[in-house]
């Protein structure tokens, strides 16, 4: 984890705007992996070096 | 209608990978669309971007574009593209120019948009909708996260006749060239998704300057490759150079142009460019 760097935060104003893509539902930030995660399509969508990856092929599936 | 008998996903990696790889850079330059920031300017402007517009910019590749609209235009931008590398150059780009609080880029696809409905006042595309393997799918998606009154600005290459054989492939839809519809097609494209087509202008002239720009670009980089100067791994460079001599044949012959179409989403009077307006 690189939390302290600028890169690793999302800007909270753009994440209001961020949907799941697949089924357009609300997206939970989970500030400590990094992650998206959508429960309504069960996916994780992983957010790297400060860039949401908003691809569901690029996604870690939720149990 | 092109005959390709590749599946869309590999288009769409071929053409991300193909957008982010130094190679390309070399042989494109900084523009990667013909008529570089002026056009962008321009296509802003035919949208009445202003300082309070949200405007989402689909495929926005290594950010020009939508840092541009930022920096001219003072509108606040979200850069969509396929490809991370892309979006990563695009991010360091928007924090040099100090522009990291009006523009953000992400990683995503066209054809599933992961913004929520009515988030914009305005979507562009720039030279990036004739590469898309289903243009439908994506013009709704441009819609559907349009506000009411929304406007969308599409600049894409146009063809108005068949094109040479040397033209199909996938070598050449990266290129963005085998997959140009009619100037027609685009319209009704965007009309078909339910959105009122407003303004379209020719620029023909900024395609022939980019493609004849490529050409020599190709021409001192095939010099540089033989002085050993530069390695150009995995780009085949006496096809490269068949695809643009067919390319700028085409664009002086008027078969191939590049336009800019508007539209709005609604008849919403806010649209001042609609000409259909009484």
């Amino acid at each position: 984890m690189t939390a302290d760097r600028p890169e690793s935060t999302v800007d909270p104003k753009l994440l209001e705007i961020l949907v799941c893509p697949v089924t357009k539902g609300a997206l939970e930030f989970d500030a400590a992996r990094q992650e998206l995660i959508s429960r309504s399509a069960k996916l994780a969508y992983p957010i790297r070096d400060g860039i949401p990856i908003m691809l569901p092929e690029e996604a870690r599936a939720l149990d | 209608m092109t005959g390709l008998q590749v599946s869309p996903e590999t288009i769409k990696r071929c053409c991300a990978a193909a957008y982010d790889h130094a190679a390309v850079r070399i042989l494109v330059g900084d523009a990667l669309h013909p008529g570089g920031a002026q056009l962008t300017e321009r296509l802003g402007r035919l949208l009445n971007l202003t300082q309070t517009s949200r405007v989402l910019d689909v495929a926005s590749g290594r950010g020009d574009g939508a840092l541009v609209l930022a920096a001219r235009l003072g509108c606040e931008v979200v850069g969509l593209d396929f490809g991370r590398r892309n979006v990563e150059t695009a991010a360091k780009e928007a924090r040099n120019l100090k522009l990291a609080d009006r523009v953000a880029f992400y990683c995503g696809d066209a054809e599933r948009l992961p913004f929520a409905d009515g988030t914009f006042d305005a979507v562009v595309c720039e030279c990036a909708l004739c590469t898309f393997p289903d243009k439908p799918t994506a013009a709704a998606e441009f819609v559907r996260v349009l506000k009411s009154g929304g406007t969308v600005g599409i600049s894409d290459l146009t063809r108005s006749g068949p094109l040479p054989c040397e033209l199909e492939g996938v070598a050449a839809w990266i290129a963005c060239v085998a997959d140009a519809r009619p100037l027609d097609e685009y319209r009704a494209l965007l009309a078909g998704a339910g959105l009122a087509v407003g303004v379209t202008e020719a620029h023909d002239s900024a395609l022939i300057d980019f493609v004849e720009a490529i050409r020599l670009r190709l021409f001192t980089t095939e010099i540089m490759v033989g002085l050993k100067k530069i390695d150009l791994a995995g780009i085949d460079l006496a096809a490269a150079k068949d695809i643009v001599r067919h390319a700028l044949a085409a664009t002086k012959s008027g078969v191939l142009g590049y336009s800019i179409v508007t539209a709005t989403k609604d008849a919403d009077p806010r649209a001042g460019d609609l000409k259909e307006r009484p």
